[in-house]
């Protein structure tokens, strides 16, 4: 499994079935990086940010992703960002991640991305943040949001 | 036209302008995607609006001005800034010498430690920054004025700079939609701090842009509540591992 291939997976997870803005993958990836018994190497790497962790390649991958038919960019009114919405085929491609992750004795991996997406799925954006600084306050270090103790 | 924006803040300068430049008569006109904030000479950042053939010979002169640096009295820049636009707009072959352009410029004053930022004008004029400085086309000033005063509660003097380029691009962007006829496309945006410019390249906006997403949905949030993606009445058709 390539760090690519678990966002798709996070992607392909019920749970979000209108898609995620780009800080909720952000935030989801970078807790499987934390959390997750994953080879590093098929972690993203992060960088306290605006808005606390943050992985450029990520922003890459997802616009990849969309050139490749992956996934589908939806945009929202009022914001710049797009949600990238998971279609039949990310469905399918989910499933087939799935299999590669069982192949490869990665299954506690993938079921701890599937917690974490239902946990950022089911939140707002400002206890997403709150709980990410709490337990990350590294990365919170660089944050534009300020945080009461 | 244009609009230019700068900002000083706690520990530096923020320059930020629309990219659209416009040529022709009024409807009939031109749009194209151009470049209006830069370093064009070693530590000095400019952003200019107005006539473009005027603004690339004062940018042209700048650069090559091999004695001026940010360590000399700034009072002393401002006059050199002031000779340079003079004889650009005295040398005929620089087509439109005469057409109205205005830049803003920034750097960190060695002598005095501190950011510093000066609003050009072509008429011979110019005024320090102290917090928020508009140029360009008037109604544009006037809604970025608009935009500045929504958030008046916000103290540009108390923010570090990160932050000032998050309310700085939301003043940009408010004003760009409201769809101002001759101000349009991405954001630029510089920045002069101690250590040195920084041009902000179309990457690193993205990151910017989407922080300001961020807190404009914490806003609603705070009077709403929050709305989660997994409350969606879409059927779900995701997929789950095995138990």
């Amino acid at each position: 499994m390539k760090r690519r291939d678990w966002l798709l997976l996070f992607a392909a997870y019920e749970g979000a079935p209108d898609g995620l803005d780009p800080i909720r993958f952000q935030k989801g990836l970078f807790l499987f990086a934390k959390r997750a018994r994953a080879p590093e190497r098929s972690k993203y790497v992060f960088k306290p940010y605006d808005y606390g962790p943050m992985s450029a390649t990520i922003y890459s991958d997802l616009d990849r992703l969309v050139d490749e038919g992956l996934l589908e960019r939806v945009s929202v009114p009022g914001k710049q960002w797009s949600r990238y919405k998971p279609s039949r085929v990310t469905f399918r491609e989910g499933q087939r991640l799935l299999k590669q992750a069982e192949d490869e004795k990665l299954l506690d991996a993938a079921r701890e991305l599937f917690e974490i997406k239902k946990d950022v799925s089911g939140m707002g954006f400002n206890e997403l943040l709150e709980r990410v600084y709490a337990d990350y306050p590294e990365f919170a270090a660089n944050s534009i949001f300020r945080r009461s103790a | 036209m244009t609009l230019i924006v700068a900002v000083r803040c706690r520990d530096g300068v923020i320059l930020g302008s629309d990219s659209q430049e416009t040529r022709g008569e009024r409807g009939r006109r031109l749009a194209r995607s151009t470049r209006k904030v830069y370093e064009p000479h070693p530590g000095f950042l400019l952003a200019w609006a107005g006539a473009q053939d005027v603004a690339q010979g004062f940018a042209l002169c700048l650069k090559r001005a091999n004695d001026m640096s940010p360590n000399e009295d700034r009072l002393a820049i401002k006059d050199r800034l002031h000779a340079i636009l003079s004889d650009v707009r005295k040398d005929p072959s620089v087509e439109g010498r005469s057409d109205n352009v205005e830049f803003l410029l920034a750097w960190w004053s060695r002598q005095e430690n501190k950011p510093v930022a000066l609003h050009l004008l072509s008429g011979g004029a110019g005024e320090w920054v102290n917090d928020w400085e508009f140029g360009g086309i008037r109604l544009g000033i006037e809604r970025a004025n608009f935009a500045v005063g929504a958030m008046r509660y916000i103290d540009p003097g108390a923010l570090t700079l990160e932050q000032a380029k998050i309310v700085a691009l939301k003043v940009l962007r408010d004003t760009i939609e409201t769809s101002v006829e001759g101000i349009g496309g991405r954001v630029q945006m510089g920045a002069v701090r101690e250590s040195g410019l920084e041009i902000i390249e179309e990457a690193d906006m993205r990151g910017l842009h989407d922080t300001v997403d961020l807190w404009e949905t914490q806003c609603i949030e705070l009077l709403l509540g929050s709305a989660s993606p997994s409350a969606s009445e879409t059927p779900d058709r995701g997929v789950r591992p095995p138990s």
